[in-house]
């Protein structure tokens, strides 16, 4: 419906020339402002049409988006989840070690290791007492081959002196002549015995010779298993524990700044949670649009009952003109959107407030179409 | 290694002092034999003047407490440093032996 079909002043009242000038004035001063009312009434009827098309159009934007961003962040809390869950496993990995199939924890670990040690250094000493106890054994040994031998070299001398008896018979028998024939066989028996003694005796010295090298070959090894290579097996044991203990500081130190990127998972993990439930609240925004909207068509059915009653009792002044551009210029520059300044100004077109869309910078083209939409989107940016 | 000996009638103490290694084992069993008796009833071996020992020498050592123990005589080893006292650490000397500052 046109609220404005024709554009032709018509005198209000049939008398006016009877009427006093001031009267006359007053009245028209109250036309002029009644005309700018009723345009601007009509203007905003315009504008609030746009606005009440247009916010449930912004209801559903921000419900699409928020779907869209309460999606991806549901996304990125799983994902900060199985984060968080890694992260965890890698810390319960970082405590313990794998032991022929078992998990061993790194405090048993290291208490087997140094019980390794222990047992190790334990080993070496035992070795070395034993070793020790090996060489006064070899020690004795010695000292009674050396007995030994000084009892071959007393051998020898008896046996010597029983040579020389034996010699001395030999020349007392043949002294004797016929009668000390028997002595002499006798003198001869024995120094074939002595013979016998000397060459044992000088067996026996060469046998007991013979141990006593063995021996002291014996006790040279004894030396390379009781002394060095020891001693810096001890030494390295501190070495060792002093790596060892290095080794689970590392670890301690490696395992905390794990732990503390597990719990911040966990914490990103259950802010995003929230920040899910809160976007569930944006139909709390809907709500709100719904309620301006019912608001604006209130006061929209209200303009169009004035707009009706106008043309009844005033039709002069409802088709009053002049000023539609300067009311229309300003509102039109504040819809920064082109497509909605492009609505707004058909709407003024289409209830002939306005001529052409084109007289206020408007676009020809119908308002809604894609091209407008690709170039709001730009705008929005 | 060198070492005096001093005796005061059921105790003795002695100083060992140099090196104290495999090569001394004729020494030392001498040292054994001449303080390890039926009279003894505790031994303290001072070890402030020795520079060096080897596993050789501690096997010395608990041979003696072997041959200590038979006879009932605590031994002592007093005032170790630097690497003597880090052996006997490392050799948890502690269990067997008293062990002095």
């Amino acid at each position: 419906m046109s609220p404005f079909p024709q554009r032709k002043t018509v005198p209000i009242q049939e008398n006016e020339e009877s009427l006093p000038s001031e009267t006359k004035a007053d009245a028209a001063g109250a036309e002029e402002m009644l005309a700018y009312w009723l345009l601007l009434t009509s203007i905003q009827a315009q504008a609030l049409e746009v606005v009440k098309t247009r916010l449930p159009k912004t209801a559903a934007l921000v419900e699409d988006s928020t779907m869209d961003l309460s999606t991806r962040f549901q996304e990125l809390a799983r994902g900060a989840q199985a984060q968080g869950e890694q992260v965890q496993q890698i810390v319960d990995m970082a405590s313990s070690l794998e032991l022929n199939g078992e998990r061993v924890s790194m405090l048993e670990f290291t208490q087997l290791f140094n019980k390794t040690l222990n047992d190790s250094i334990a080993r070496i000493l035992y070795v070395s007492k034993m070793a020790m106890t090996m060489v006064y054994s070899l020690d004795d040994a010695i000292k009674s081959l050396g007995d030994i031998e000084l009892f071959v070299g007393q051998i020898q001398k008896i046996n010597k002196q029983t040579n020389l008896l034996a010699l001395n018979a030999t020349i007392e028998a043949a002294r004797a002549g016929e009668s000390g024939r028997g002595f002499d066989v006798v003198a001869n028996e024995v120094k074939t015995v002595s013979r016998d003694i000397s060459s044992l005796a000088e067996n026996m010295r060469s046998k007991v010779h013979l141990v006593t090298s063995s021996i002291q070959k014996g006790y040279d090894t004894l030396r390379d298993v009781a002394t060095a290579d020891m001693t810096h097996n001890i030494i390295s044991k501190e070495k060792l524990e002093g790596l060892m203990n290095s080794l689970m500081n590392q670890n301690a130190r490696f395992t905390n700044t794990l732990q503390i990127a597990a719990d911040t998972s966990r914490v990103l993990s259950s802010t995003i949670g929230n920040m899910v439930v809160g976007m569930q609240f944006q139909d709390r925004t809907t709500q709100h649009i719904q309620n301006c909207v019912g608001v604006i068509e209130e006061i929209l059915q209200h303009w169009q009952k004035l707009q009706a009653i106008s043309h009844k009792h005033a039709p002069a002044v409802a088709s009053k003109s002049g000023i539609e551009k300067e009311l229309i210029q300003p509102l039109g520059e504040r819809f920064k959107l082109g497509e909605f300044k492009h609505e707004f100004l058909h709407n003024l077109q289409n209830a002939g407030i306005i001529v052409s869309v084109a007289e206020y910078g408007g676009n020809t083209t119908p308002s809604g179409t894609e091209k407008s939409n690709t170039e709001d989107d730009i705008e929005l940016f | 290694m060198e070492y005096t000996i001093a005796r005061h009638d059921k105790h003795c103490e002695v100083r060992i002092q140099g090196s104290f290694t495999f090569s001394d084992n004729a020494k030392f069993r001498e040292l054994l034999n001449s303080t390890v008796n039926d009279t003894l009833h505790s031994l303290t071996i001072n070890l402030s003047k020795l520079e060096f020992i080897d596993s050789a020498a501690l096997g010395m050592l608990l041979l003696l407490n072997d041959a200590a123990s038979q006879k009932n005589i605590r031994i002592t080893l007093a005032a170790a440093t630097g690497q003597i006292k880090k052996m006997l650490v490392l050799s948890k000397f502690e269990e067997l032996f008293n062990i002095e500052d």
